[in-house]
């Protein structure tokens, strides 16, 4: 694509942004890995868009006194800056995110020249005769799993049942008619969800590998005795009951103090810890 | 004082601010988080750091400082702006004399104030010359103190790092800026919100970074779980040591509700004579618009539950201080001996990792707790030491293998505060921005050093990284300044989008450039290449 076009393209997305107050939707789904239609809930994200613009204001002084007997002329320039984001950047794409080790985020966007494509190639129904899908593929546990959404959003929130997991997610239409038929439209970035629990049994405590990280060498050393386990297990026992300890107990001062700072000390953790 | 320590504690404090300055107007209240920051929290740190030097109290802290933080540091027109900021509440806390003339107990707390800040000016202007950063400098350089960086803008790696290389290039700036300041390269880095992804490591690597922080579960979670849980630290394949946050400890410091901040001798964050003050008295101390904000100028201690507050008393503060220091100092004792007994002859650490603001600025007496705290370790009889990362890993370098967990210290311990319904409309534009960052260094690489075109590139890098700051997706979630916050995110992502376009099409709009580098004066010596 030409450069200039895209850039109009992003400016004139503003122009019918703003004319139009168009509303970016956000919606949430719950996928379950047995069922095979899902129950959606949307929520409405909207956010208003304005045109964006910068302005210069020019003003002219003369100066009163000349240097090498030539009057100089000052320019004070002020640039009056306002910007808007683009609702769309007009791009094809589907991106993952994970928002905790069993949410994941997922936007997306299909270009207005892939639009005309597909319309040339499949017809003029094209996008009335199939339906968005988010094909997810977990690789860890090695399943897929489909999500409808709708050609209003343009991003959602996956509730998905395990942590831990690589995950790939392809953005597809399927035929209305007939369901067994899927285009492709973009494939994601890989992303791996978060662990969020204690890999304790997992763990084989009778090879553990340590590192000298002055000089390289690694060692391995056996903790599968009764003593040394023993050790482990009080460590991990005492702390481990003591961070759910503290997360419900920290659940409402995290309520009671968010309201209140204001000082954007991020991360903060009297503002939000845990 | 120890002889043969049980055990380590460690201190760190994460300095860190997001950068606000504008040229254009001294409207924005934003600007005076820096001024809080300084007279509450930085200054008090020096002088009780420098108390402890000239006591000679062997104690051991380290301090994450931001490149944001450091760059308003070192801000001319900032520096000016804060001693403009000292000078008013002089002023005013000579008026305040004269307000409450006959009342004995706010007078002597309004002479506090004004001795306080005429002190902070004098060691402002005259004993630092306006550069705070060389007093911290010289803590490190006498070992009391270790030093690390930071992302560029505290850019928050496990949403950014879609497109590595706007990871690797928070790293990159990091690094760079704390070469720039501090003569040497850091040894550690603390990552923004301590969020971690194992895919940052390799670029941590590259530029030297030889340990991180991180939330307590981001060392329980880990593959395969650490044998000593966060009592010892683990390094990741790719060679990064990460040491993870003690409960405990934390808790006794942090929480509102049972922590010590919230001891009713201590002074009352949210009473405040810029709301109890007669509105034309205090129109000029408050907001240009006339909107009550905090003046810093508080007369009450937080007395309990109750809304009938009494006065603040300082000798009261700094009894609780004592008690609450000796506190900390005995449950680390016994916290240290279990564990100890526990680890089969390792030495277990603690670490206590906090946010650098909270001493002083939300817990005013807190800078005093350490100095007290840091005086009772060194003289007491005292079963572990204070000590820095670097020091333990020179002292114990053989550590468990683990890959860390993804994690955070937000909300939930992973990415909700920085990615949720109120804010998560910002993530493409980062991610667009990125890729476009990327697209034209390797579009227009090495561009000659002086010309327009590798002005506007490195502009758009500092744009892309002034974006980036996990900071303003934080205000949105937590509901305070937030127009302030989209502001930033619209000016960045606007003008990056704007020069992207000029650069492309070869029409750089010079006075346009000149402007936005005037306000966005950031990383003078940032080279847009890092993208490619």
């Amino acid at each position: 694509m030409p450069k200039k076009t895209k850039e109009n393209n992003e400016v004139n997305e503003l122009k019918k942004a703003s004319s139009k107050s168009t509303s970016q939707k956000t919606s949430t789904s719950t996928a379950k890995k047995t069922s095979t239609k899902r129950n959606t809930t949307k929520k409405e994200t909207t956010l208003n868009m304005k045109t964006s613009a910068t302005k210069k204001v020019t003003t002219s002084k003369k100066s009163s006194t000349s240097i090498n007997k030539k009057s100089i002329q000052k320019r004070e320039t002020k640039i009056m800056e306002y910007y808007d984001l683009p609702y769309r950047y007009n791009q094809t794409m589907v991106k993952i995110l994970a928002q905790t080790p069993t949410t994941l985020f997922v936007y997306w966007d299909i270009s207005d020249i892939d639009r005309i494509n597909f319309i040339e190639k499949y017809g003029e129904d094209f996008f009335n005769k199939t339906k968005p899908i988010l094909l997810i593929y977990n690789k860890t546990k090695n399943y897929y799993l489909e999500v409808e959404i709708n050609d209003f959003a343009n991003s959602w929130y996956l509730h998905m049942q395990e942590p831990n997991c690589e995950y790939e997610i392809e953005l597809r239409r399927r035929n209305i008619e007939n369901p067994s038929q899927y285009i492709h439209v973009s494939s994601s970035n890989q992303l791996v969800s978060p662990n969020d629990h204690v890999l304790f049994e997992e763990t084989d405590f009778t090879n553990v590998k340590f590192k000298n990280v002055k000089t390289g060498t690694i060692s391995e050393k056996d903790f599968g005795s009764i003593h040394l386990m023993t050790n482990v297990g009080n460590i991990y026992n005492k702390k481990h009951k003591v961070y759910h300890f503290y997360n419900n107990l920290f659940k409402d001062e995290i309520l009671e103090n968010t309201k209140m700072f204001s000082n954007p000390s991020s991360g903060n953790p009297t503002s939000g810890m845990f | 004082m120890t002889t043969n320590e049980k055990g380590y504690v460690c201190f760190i404090l994460h300095a860190h601010l997001p950068f606000v300055h504008h040229p254009e107007s001294e409207d924005y209240l934003e600007e005076q988080w820096l001024f809080e920051a300084i007279s509450e929290t930085y200054i008090p740190l020096l002088k009780n750091f420098k108390k402890l030097e000239d006591e000679k109290v062997n104690f051991r802290v380290t301090m994450s400082m931001t490149p944001p933080l450091l760059s308003m540091l070192d801000n001319k027109m900032l520096q000016r702006r804060y001693m403009k900021y000292l000078k008013q509440h002089i002023e005013l806390s000579k008026k305040e004399l004269i307000r409450n003339k006959g009342n004995d107990k706010v007078c002597e707390l309004a002479k506090y104030y004004l001795d306080r800040y005429s002190n902070d000016l004098h060691i402002f202007k005259e004993i630092y010359n306006c550069n705070l950063i060389e007093g911290f400098k010289h803590f490190q350089d006498i070992g009391l103190l270790e030093i690390i960086t930071c992302g560029a803008t505290h850019g928050y790696f496990p949403l950014l790092y879609l497109n590595e290389k706007t990871v690797r290039a928070q790293i990159a700036v990091g690094v760079q800026t704390y070469e720039k300041y501090f003569g040497r390269k850091p040894r550690g880095i603390w990552l923004p919100e301590c969020g971690y992804v194992p895919e940052a490591d390799k670029y941590l690597k590259e530029f030297g970074i030889q340990y991180i922080i991180t939330e307590t579960h981001g060392i329980l979670y880990a593959n395969p779980t650490p044998v000593y849980g966060t009592f010892a630290p683990i390094v990741s394949p790719n060679g990064i040591i990460a040491f993870g946050r003690d409960l405990e400890s934390s808790r006794q410091v942090w929480s509102s509700i049972n922590g010590y901040p919230g001891d009713p001798n201590y002074r009352e964050f949210y009473r405040d004579i810029g709301y109890d003050a007669p509105y034309d008295y205090i129109k000029p101390y408050i907001a240009h618009n006339g909107v009550r904000v905090n003046t810093q100028i508080k007369y009450y201690r937080i007395t309990g539950k109750t809304e009938n507050k009494d006065y603040y008393n300082i000798k009261w503060a700094m009894d609780s201080v004592e008690t609450q220091a000796g506190h900390f100092f005995d449950c680390r004792q016994s916290q240290i001996s279990y564990l100890y007994s526990q680890m089969d002859g390792h030495k277990p650490i603690i670490v206590c990792p906090y946010d650098a603001e909270l001493y002083g600025h939300w817990w005013y007496e807190g800078p005093d707790w350490l100095y007290i705290l840091f005086k009772k370790i060194y003289y007491d009889k005292c079963d572990f030491k204070l000590i820095t990362p670097s020091e333990y890993i020179d002292l114990s370098p053989e550590i468990q293998e683990c890959i860390p967990c993804r994690s955070s210290w937000g909300a939930n311990g992973y990415s909700e505060v920085w990615l949720n319904p109120l804010n998560d409309y910002v993530h493409r534009h980062y991610h667009i921005a990125g890729d476009r960052m990327v697209e034209l260094a390797n579009l227009f690489p090495n561009e000659p050093k002086t010309s327009l075109k590798r002005k506007a590139l490195n502009q758009c890098a500092r744009e892309l990284l002034l974006a980036q700051s996990s900071d303003w997706n934080f205000i949105i979630t937590n509901q305070t300044m937030v127009d302030y916050a989209h502001k930033r995110i619209k000016d960045h992502i606007g003008r990056f989008t704007k020069l992207y376009y000029q650069i492309k099409n070869n029409e750089i709009d010079e006075i346009f450039l000149k402007e936005i580098m005037k306000k966005d004066k950031i990383f003078p010596d940032i080279d847009y290449m890092i993208y490619k």
